[in-house]
């Protein structure tokens, strides 16, 4: 290969390398916030649920129905680790109301999460521990069980973390065989609330500059064709 | 034809002007999440976009200023443009997301951008349920960008660089009929996003109102979900994907969005004119309809037999509708990925799995050129039984329809095979890499490899936030070979390794 | 004004004709599908 051919191929790779890496150093500059929104909730009633596969694991899946006490906290991950095993058992979930209230019928159907940034650190946008996709199952709130209900998750805002009791289903015939849990009480155990995002101005600044710089070069383009 | 490669200086600044170009359409892209944050009151993601759109357009002017040339391209430059301008496009549409603090390394943003632009539907982002609605729009908005905008570029590539050359394209779905004249099958690709984008949106917008959704919540789910289904993408605006909505109305129109995404514009244009029964004859509509229904009876039988689901009905909403997302190459889910395995026994994923094979390689999200494939592979094989059952001197000849009555030709068998060769082998590797790491099984494994590589998108769960950066280089790199269906990534390969050999052009 | 109105009668009908037809041929499929699901309930449950 020869050196011109090298020195063409090298701008792009270049342009690549510092366009990665000056939005990633953007993107550590930004202002942190640390805030203190842990929830305090009970421990889960089992310390560990294994993967189960299906009805292959019957011994599993029974142990596990036995031993787990009725009214006991669940959490989603356990939930879906082995369905079978908690399958119209009576239990307690705590998590963040999210997304929005579903008016139905005779009741309401909303993403209930329990996921670290529900319980514990919050929307991303208040701090920055990364720890992975939201985790959370859907609940049936039933005559107004859900009025209880204020702050719902949305873009810098966590929701109303709520405690419910009610029936775990794996295949809810009403929900055209979903993963439901149908509440039968609901208590809003900590309020949710909304985070006011610090503004990044070495983001503004980058972004005025390189728009000016946009401009400049649609300019010079439209010159360039208007010569030729 | 045989293309005898040498490029030089002048090649590389020819290829740098075409992206320049679609660089310019991407940075215009950009300018929409822009006026959403701003509108939002997104102030941070406001400025990413701009950011993003800024330096966009900043090649784009350059390389309109700098490298404009009259040279026409041939169909080498053709596919190394097309083959590139996903990389580049991908890394400069990622960085928004680089600044969004939502990404764990910058990898993970290009993971993500690949897996909107080649409509795969695969994320690694951290907190969705909490994201800016600027972000989320731009996600989706990048499926139907890729989806539609892949279909412009390579046509326009082809056209005018050339479609005599012997391509696996133009070898396998030589559909003339359609209309040979790039403006116009542009005009029409055009027309149909645009009808369904419009009827589309509206039909779900409907079925979320009435189905407890609020007038603007129902418009920010509808255009969202339009833009990822009728690409066959496969993202959604939230974590818990289709199952959030709990609409039996909302999976319908989803599922006809599906199907008409997964059509190839040559099935559409039959439609349009009036002239169903094309449609119907058409190799790659037989080819789906018949794996669909095996793979269905499979996933059905696992299902039912594994104690999962013991009603039709449920079988058919959670069922059916995961087959058809998987053959679509879609990727919306009504489980959480990980149920896949815990409740679902063994044969319904086993089923998954062929159906999101067959659905890779057989249904279009590029307007009909994978479309016929495995079609052909299986007229293929059937032509060599009767050729070997029957008496030597007895000629065999076999057709199949793709809009006009074709035969089958050997080069057109084979192209098909090796490319479908080359999917499975990408497939296994995927696996064993996957097997490497050591956490995963090779259920797991082979399901997630077999959905990247084949650009569908539904995940066992070993694509997350936290996994193996390595893994995630390996499936970005299989997300992208997969969209681009291995022959402009050869067509690069060989213009890499023709650069590094050659001479220079006086 | 008549060439119009042609213009506008093919514009509707033309895409008419494709949603039409993609809503049909999805109804068929999912009707296939639950003819599907209740046999093989019927079969295997």
């Amino acid at each position: 290969m020869n050196l011109s051919m090298l020195r063409l191929l090298s701008i792009p790779v270049l342009i690549l390398v510092a366009i990665i890496a000056g939005a990633n150093l953007l993107d550590g500059a930004a202002p942190k916030l640390d805030l203190d929104v842990a929830v305090d909730v009970t421990p889960p009633a089992l310390d560990l649920v294994p993967r189960c596969v299906g009805e292959n694991d019957q011994t599993l899946i029974q142990a596990t129905r036995i031993q787990f006490p009725r009214g006991g906290r669940v959490t989603s991950d356990q939930l879906f680790n082995c369905p079978r095993a908690f399958d119209q058992l009576y239990v307690t979930y705590v998590g963040e109301v999210v997304g929005e209230l579903i008016n139905r019928r005779g009741g309401v159907w909303a993403q209930v999460n329990d996921d670290p940034y529900a319980l514990i650190h919050g929307p991303l946008v208040g701090h920055s521990a990364h720890v992975g996709f939201n985790s959370g199952i859907a609940v049936w709130f039933p005559d107004g069980t859900h009025e209880i209900i204020d702050v719902i998750g949305r873009p810098a805002t966590r929701g109303d973390v709520v405690e419910i009791t009610g029936t775990f289903l794996r295949a809810d015939p009403r929900d055209g065989g979903g993963i439901t849990l149908r509440a039968e009480t609901v208590t809003v155990i900590a309020e949710g609330f909304t985070v006011k995002e610090p503004l990044h101005t070495a983001q503004l600044v980058v972004a005025v500059v390189l728009f000016a710089g946009a401009l400049g070069a649609i300019i010079a383009a439209q010159s360039a064709r208007r010569r030729r | 034809m045989r293309m005898v490669l040498r490029p030089g200086p002048d090649d590389l600044k020819l290829i740098g002007y075409y992206l320049g170009k679609v660089l310019l359409g991407l940075g215009v892209i950009m300018l929409l999440p822009a006026v959403v944050a701003l509108i939002a009151r997104e102030w941070n993601a406001a400025t990413a976009f701009i950011i993003g759109a800024s330096l966009c357009l900043i090649m784009a002017g350059v390389s309109d200023a700098k490298l404009a040339t009259n040279r026409s391209l041939t169909w080498a430059h053709g596919m190394v443009i097309v083959a590139v301008a996903w990389l580049v496009g991908t890394i400069f549409a990622a960085v928004p997301l680089m600044l969004s603090g939502r990404f764990e390394t910058p990898l993970a943003a290009i993971f993500e951008v690949m897996s909107a632009l080649t409509t795969t539907g695969m994320s690694v982002i951290h907190d969705l349920d909490h994201q800016p609605l600027s972000e989320n729009f731009f996600r989706h908005l990048l499926q139907f960008a890729g989806g539609q905008g892949i279909i412009i570029v390579v046509l326009s590539l082809f056209i005018s660089g050339g479609a005599q050359a012997g391509t696996l394209y133009a070898a396998e779905a030589r559909d003339e009929r359609i209309l040979p004249n790039f403006i116009r099958t542009a005009r029409f690709i055009f027309a149909v996003a645009g009808t369904f984008l419009v009827v589309g949106t509206l039909a779900l917008f409907g079925a979320l109102t009435l189905t407890g959704f609020t007038p603007t919540r129902a418009f920010y789910h509808a255009i969202n979900l339009f833009f990822s289904t009728f690409d066959t993408g496969g993202f959604s605006p939230m974590q818990a994907s289709m199952a959030y909505y709990h609409s039996l109305g909302v999976e319908l129109v989803v599922m006809v969005l599906m199907i008409a995404g997964t059509l190839s514009f040559g099935l559409h244009f039959a439609l349009w004119r009036g002239e169903p029964r094309n449609l119907l004859r058409h190799l790659e509509t037989r080819t789906l309809a018949v794996t669909s229904t095996l793979f269905f009876g499979a996933l059905a039988a696992g299902l039912i037999l594994a104690g999962t689901y013991d009603s039709a009905a449920i079988v058919f909403r959670k069922g059916f509708f995961t087959l058809i997302s998987a053959v679509s190459s879609t990727g919306h889910q009504v489980n959480p990925g990980v149920t896949y395995l815990t409740d679902w026994g063994v044969l319904a994923p086993a089923a998954i799995v062929g159906a999101m094979a067959i659905g890779g390689m057989a249904s279009s999200t590029a307007g009909g050129i994978k479309a016929i494939r495995v079609g052909i592979a299986f007229k293929a094989l059937t032509h060599d039984i009767r050729r070997i059952l029957l008496p030597e001197s007895a000629i065999t000849v076999t057709t199949y329809s793709t809009g006009r009555r074709q035969v089958l030709r050997d080069a057109t068998a084979r192209s098909a095979m090796t490319v479908l060769l080359l999917f499975i082998v990408t497939f296994l590797l995927g696996t064993v890499v996957a097997l490497l790491y050591g956490s995963y099984d090779l259920t797991e494994a082979l399901f997630e490899a077999v959905s990247v590589g084949s650009n569908i998108g539904i995940s066992i769960g070993i694509v997350d936030p936290l996994m193996p950066q390595g893994l995630m280089l390996i499936y970005t790199v299989m997300m992208w070979l997969g969209r681009l269906e291995y022959v402009a990534v050869f067509a690069l390969w060989g213009y890499l390794i023709a650069i590094a050999r050659g001479r220079t052009h006086a | 004004m008549s060439a119009q109105r042609d213009a506008l009668r093919t514009f509707v009908t033309e895409r008419a004709r494709g949603i039409i037809g993609i809503t049909l041929l999805s109804g068929a499929v999912a009707a296939t599908g639950f003819v599907l699901s209740v046999l093989l309930v019927w079969l295997l449950a």
